[in-house]
C-alpha cells in the first residue's frame, strides 16, 4: 500500500529538495510452509527494506515532491522463491497505481544456474540448492538498478545468467504494462459512464 | 557533509580520471597489516586511513539443536562513533546493518569456515568461533577492509588442541601442544565499486551515458557517489556475492567487465594474505625455537 | 478523520433522532457494505480477505499443524498484526486478547482431534492492512470466513494409535481434504465460528457497526458476541474511538445492554447468512479482488 506524498511525521525527516521513500516490509507469519514468527528488525528484512528504498529513490521522480514522505507498506502473504523480485515488481505497480511520477518501470526477476543451464524465476525448493541472482532492470534498457547474489556462481557463467534474467525482466515489464493499461481502461470507462 | 563546490570538483576530476590521492581509478589504497606476535587471531589492517581491528576467539559451547554436527560461527561488526561521527553508538543505522550483513554473507554464508570441522562431540560440544571486528577509523571502504581483515584473522587464528579421553574433553594449553588452525575452505574477497555520474537522471535513463567508476572509494568519494556495487569473489573464479542496493543503474556488460577486472585484485589480495601469514609463521617458528621440537632435530 | 465541533454536534443530533439518521443512510442494524475473497493463499489451509467500502482491509490465514494433543494447552492460537501499531501496543494486544479469548472459549476444539494421541492445532493470523473504525468486527468477520473455508487434509492412518509410534499420515490428494464443517457434521453439529458485533450507543439508539465518524460522537460502545444463533458472553463496553477524545462518552444504561442482546439475537443470524452466501458466491478465478 502506498501512502503519500505526505507531510513527514517529524520535521527533521524532511528533505528540502526531494521526497523521502520509506518502505515497511512485513513478512507474514504464515507466508512460508512452516509458520514462523518474524520480527521487523530481523537483519534480512532490514536489508530488503534498505535495498528497495535505495532502488526506488533513483527511479521515482523524487525531485517533484520535495519535503514529503512516500510510505510504502509491503505485506508478504505467501512466498515461494523470488521474494525480492516479487516485492520490487509489486512496488513498481503500486507506485504507478498511486499516480506517483516515475521515470520508468523497475522490473525484477531471479535467475539461477543449475550446472551449466541458466534457469529463470526459481521457486523456493530450487532456491535452496542452487545459486540465484536477483536483478532489477530499469525500463527496456540493459541497465541494472538492483543486483543481489548470495551464493556461489562461477564468474564465467555470469554473462549467460544475466542475459536470460534481463530478457525475463523485459517480459515481466510487458506483462505489467498490459495489466496497467487494462486497469486504466476499465477505470477510464467507468469515469465516462458516470 | 560536503559542500556543493567540493562535490562538483570531485566529480569533475573523477571524470578526468584523477583522484584526490593520485590513485588510478582501479587502484586500491596501500595496505598495512599488523599481526599480533603473541597470540593467534588478532590483526589490525589499514587501507589508507581506514583502520580495522579484528579478534577471533574460540570457546566450547553446545551446538544448535537442528545442527548437532556443526560448530557455531558468528561475525560481529561494530562500528562505533570512534570511527566517525557518522555512526551512532546507541542506534544501529541502516548503513551499519548493511555493512555487517554484506561481510557476514561474504564469509559466513559462503561457508568460508568449515563448520563440521568445529564439532567435538556431536550434539553436545562444539567450538564456537566468534569474530569481532572493530572499525577504528573511517575513510571509506569499510566492507572491503572489514572482510579482508576478518579473513586474514581467521586464517591466522589457531584454536587450542583437544583430546578426548573417556568422554572427557581435555583442552591443551597453547604452550603445551601446538594449537590447530581452522579449516578454511576458500578465501572470499570483497571489492566495492563506487559509481559517479555528472549527468541528470533523465539523461542516464535515456542511455548513452558512461558511468564513472572507481575502486576503494575514500570517505569523500563515498559521500558524493551515486551508487555502489559490492562484488565478492575468491581465487577459484567463483562469484560469491553481488550486491547493488539501488543507486545509478549500470550496464550489464559493465558488470561483467568489472567482475573480470576484479579477479586480478582478488588474486593479488589473496596472495598478499598468504605471504603475510607465511612470514608471521616463520618468525614465530624462529622465535619459539620450534626447530628443536622437530622429529630428528639434533638435541 | 477527526471531526470539528460543529460536525460533531450535527452528527450527534442526527444520530439521536428516532429513528436514527446515519450519515451513510444505513438503518440502525445495517453493516457497512463489504467485499470478500476466500481461499486465495496457496500456503494456508484457509484464508479470507475482506475490504470495506471505506478502504479498511483485513487478511486472515488459518494454518493447521499436527501436534501431540497432551502437550498443548490450547489448540487454537491467534495473532493480530495491525499496520502502524507495535505488536506489543495496548491496541493490538487488546484485539488479540479479544479474538483469542473468543475462539478458545467457544470453539469446540475436540473436533480437531485426529487420533488418540494427535490433534490439529490451528494458527489464526490476522493482518489489518488499513482501518479507520475499530477493527474488531472486521477481524472477526474475516476470521469467520477463513475458518469456514479452512480445509484439513484427509487422515488415512488409524484413528486409534495408542500403541503405534508413528505420526499420523494423510492423503496426498488435496481434493480429498475436507472443510472443518464436515468434521462437525460427522458429529451431528453445525459448524459456525463465533463473531463479534460492535454496536454504538447514542441517545437511546443502538447502531450496528459504527463508522469512524460515528464513533467519535458515541455515548458508549458495546461489543456483543454472536454464536450458534444467539448472543453469548462476553459482552463488553468500551470507547471505540481510540484516537480521539470522545467528549460525549458516558456510562451505560442497563436497558441498553438488554436492547443490544435483543438486537443481536434479531439481526446476528442475517449477518451469518450473508457471510455464508459470500462463500457460496465466491468464484474460483485467480484475481484476489
Amino acid at each position: 500500500m502506498v501512502q503519500g506524498p505526505m507531510e513527514p511525521s517529524l520535521r527533521s525527516q524532511a528533505n528540502t529538495t526531494e521526497a523521502t521513500i520509506e518502505v515497511n516490509v512485513n513478512v507474514a507469519n504464515f507466508s512460508t510452509f512452516e509458520r514462523k514468527k518474524r520480527t521487523r528488525t530481523e537483519k534480512r528484512i532490514v536489508e530488503l527494506k534498505a535495498t528497495l528504498e535505495k532502488t526506488f529513490e533513483q527511479s521515482v521522480m523524487c525531485n517533484l515532491y520535495p519535503r514529503t514522505v512516500i510510505q510504502v507498506d509491503i505485506h508478504v502473504l505467501a512466498q515461494d522463491g523470488g521474494l525480492l523480485a516479487g516485492m520490487t515488481n509489486a512496488m513498481t505497480l503500486a507506485l504507478i497505481d498511486a499516480g506517483i511520477a516515475m521515470y520508468d518501470y523497475v522490473s525484477s526477476v531471479s535467475a539461477g544456474l543449475h550446472d551449466q543451464t541458466p534457469l529463470l524465476d526459481l521457486n523456493s525448493l530450487e532456491e535452496n540448492d542452487m545459486s540465484a541472482i536477483t536483478i532489477g532492470v530499469v525500463g527496456k534498457s540493459e541497465k541494472l538498478a538492483l543486483l543481489m547474489l548470495e551464493d556461489k556462481m562461477p564468474l564465467d557463467q555470469l554473462e549467460s545468467v544475466l542475459a536470460i534474467a534481463i530478457a525475463g525482466s523485459h517480459r515481466i515489464q510487458d506483462l505489467m504494462d498490459t495489466e496497467l493499461r487494462r486497469q486504466g481502461n476499465i477505470r477510464a470507462s467507468k469515469m465516462t459512464q458516470s | 557533509m560536503i559542500s556543493a563546490n567540493e562535490r562538483l570538483f570531485l566529480i569533475e576530476s573523477l571524470k578526468n580520471g584523477i583522484r584526490q590521492d593520485s590513485r588510478k581509478l582501479d587502484q586500491l589504497r596501500e595496505t598495512h597489516i599488523y599481526i599480533s606476535p603473541e597470540e593467534y587471531g588478532y590483526v589490525e589492517v589499514s587501507w589508507g586511513h581506514t583502520k580495522v581491528s579484528v579478534r577471533v576467539s574460540a570457546a566450547i559451547d553446545k551446538p544448535f539443536e537442528d545442527r548437532p554436527f556443526e560448530g557455531i560461527f558468528s561475525i560481529n561488526c561494530d562500528i562505533s562513533s570512534m570511527a566517525s561521527q557518522k555512526f551512532d553508538n546507541y542506534k544501529v543505522g541502516n548503513d551499519e546493518v548493511l555493512i555487517g550483513r554484506i561481510i557476514e554473507k561474504a564469509i559466513r554464508r559462503s561457508n568460508a569456515v568449515d563448520l563440521e570441522n568445529l564439532c567435538i562431540v556431536a550434539g553436545s560440544k562444539v567450538w564456537k568461533i566468534q569474530v569481532d571486528a572493530n572499525f577504528l577509523n573511517y575513510d571509506g571502504g569499510l566492507i572491503d577492509v572489514g572482510s579482508f581483515a576478518v579473513m586474514l584473522a581467521l586464517q591466522h587464528f589457531k584454536k587450542p588442541d583437544i583430546s578426548i579421553e573417556d568422554d572427557v574433553v581435555i583442552v591443551h594449553d597453547v604452550d603445551q601442544r601446538q594449537p590447530v588452525p581452522l579449516s578454511i575452505l576458500h578465501v572470499p574477497v570483497c571489492l566495492t565499486y563506487s559509481f559517479f555520474t555528472p549527468y541528470t537522471r533523465e539523461q542516464i535513463l535515456k542511455g548513452d551515458t558512461e558511468e564513472i567508476w572507481a575502486m576503494d572509494a575514500t570517505m569523500k568519494e563515498e559521500e558524493v557517489r551515486d551508487g555502489m556495487l559490492v562484488i565478492t569473489m575468491n581465487k577459484n573464479r567463483e562469484l560469491i556475492q553481488l550486491s547493488k542496493n539501488g543507486g545509478v543503474p549500470i550496464d550489464a556488460s559493465l558488470l561483467v567487465e568489472l567482475g573480470m577486472k576484479g579477479m586480478q585484485e582478488v588474486d593479488r589480495l589473496t596472495d598478499m594474505m598468504r605471504d603475510v601469514l607465511k612470514k608471521d609463521e616463520k618468525e614465530r617458528y624462529e622465535r619459539g625455537n620450534l626447530k628443536l621440537l622437530e622429529v630428528g632435530a639434533a638435541r | 478523520m477527526i471531526l470539528s465541533p460543529a460536525e460533531r454536534s450535527y452528527l450527534y443530533d442526527s444520530l439521536i433522532q428516532k429513528p436514527t439518521i446515519r450519515p451513510d443512510s444505513r438503518a440502525e442494524h445495517q453493516m457497512r457494505p463489504l467485499e470478500a475473497k476466500t481461499s486465495f493463499l496457496p500456503g494456508s489451509n484457509g484464508s479470507a480477505r475482506i475490504r470495506l467500502m471505506d478502504g479498511s482491509e483485513c487478511i486472515v490465514s488459518v494454518k493447521a499443524k499436527v501436534v501431540v494433543a497432551a502437550k498443548e494447552a490450547n489448540l487454537i492460537e491467534c495473532d493480530v498484526d495491525v499496520v502502524g501499531f507495535r505488536d506489543n501496543s495496548n491496541f493490538v494486544s487488546n484485539l488479540k486478547f479479544n479474538l483469542t479469548n473468543l475462539l478458545q472459549q467457544n470453539f469446540p476444539s475436540d473436533y480437531l482431534r485426529l487420533t488418540s494421541k494427535y490433534s490439529f492445532k490451528l494458527f489464526i493470523d490476522c493482518i489489518v492492512i488499513s482501518h479507520s473504525s475499530y477493527p474488531l468486527t472486521l477481524i472477526s468477520l474475516t476470521s469467520y470466513l477463513a475458518l469456514k473455508t479452512t480445509k484439513l487434509p484427509l487422515l488415512v492412518s488409524e484413528t486409534n494409535d495408542e500403541e503405534i509410534a508413528e505420526l499420523p499420515t494423510f492423503s496426498d490428494d488435496w481434493d480429498n481434504a475436507k472443510p472443518i464443517a464436515d468434521y462437525f457434521k460427522g458429529k451431528g453439529k453445525e459448524f459456525q465460528p463465533p463473531i463479534f458485533i460492535t454496536l454504538g450507543y447514542v441517545g437511546s439508539n443502538l447502531i450496528f457497526d459504527p463508522s469512524v465518524e460515528e464513533e467519535q460522537v458515541l455515548e458508549n460502545g458495546l461489543i456483543v458476541t454472536f454464536y450458534n444463533n444467539k448472543v453469548i458472553t462476553p459482552i463488553a463496553n468500551m470507547n471505540l474511538a481510540v484516537n480521539s477524545n470522545n467528549s460525549n462518552f458516558k456510562g451505560l444504561n442497563q436497558t441498553a445492554i438488554i436492547k443490544s442482546i435483543q438486537m443481536g439475537n434479531k439481526f446476528g443470524g442475517a449477518i451469518i447468512r450473508a457471510l455464508d452466501a459470500l462463500i457460496e458466491q465466491d468464484d474460483d478465478n485467480d484475481a484476489i479482488f
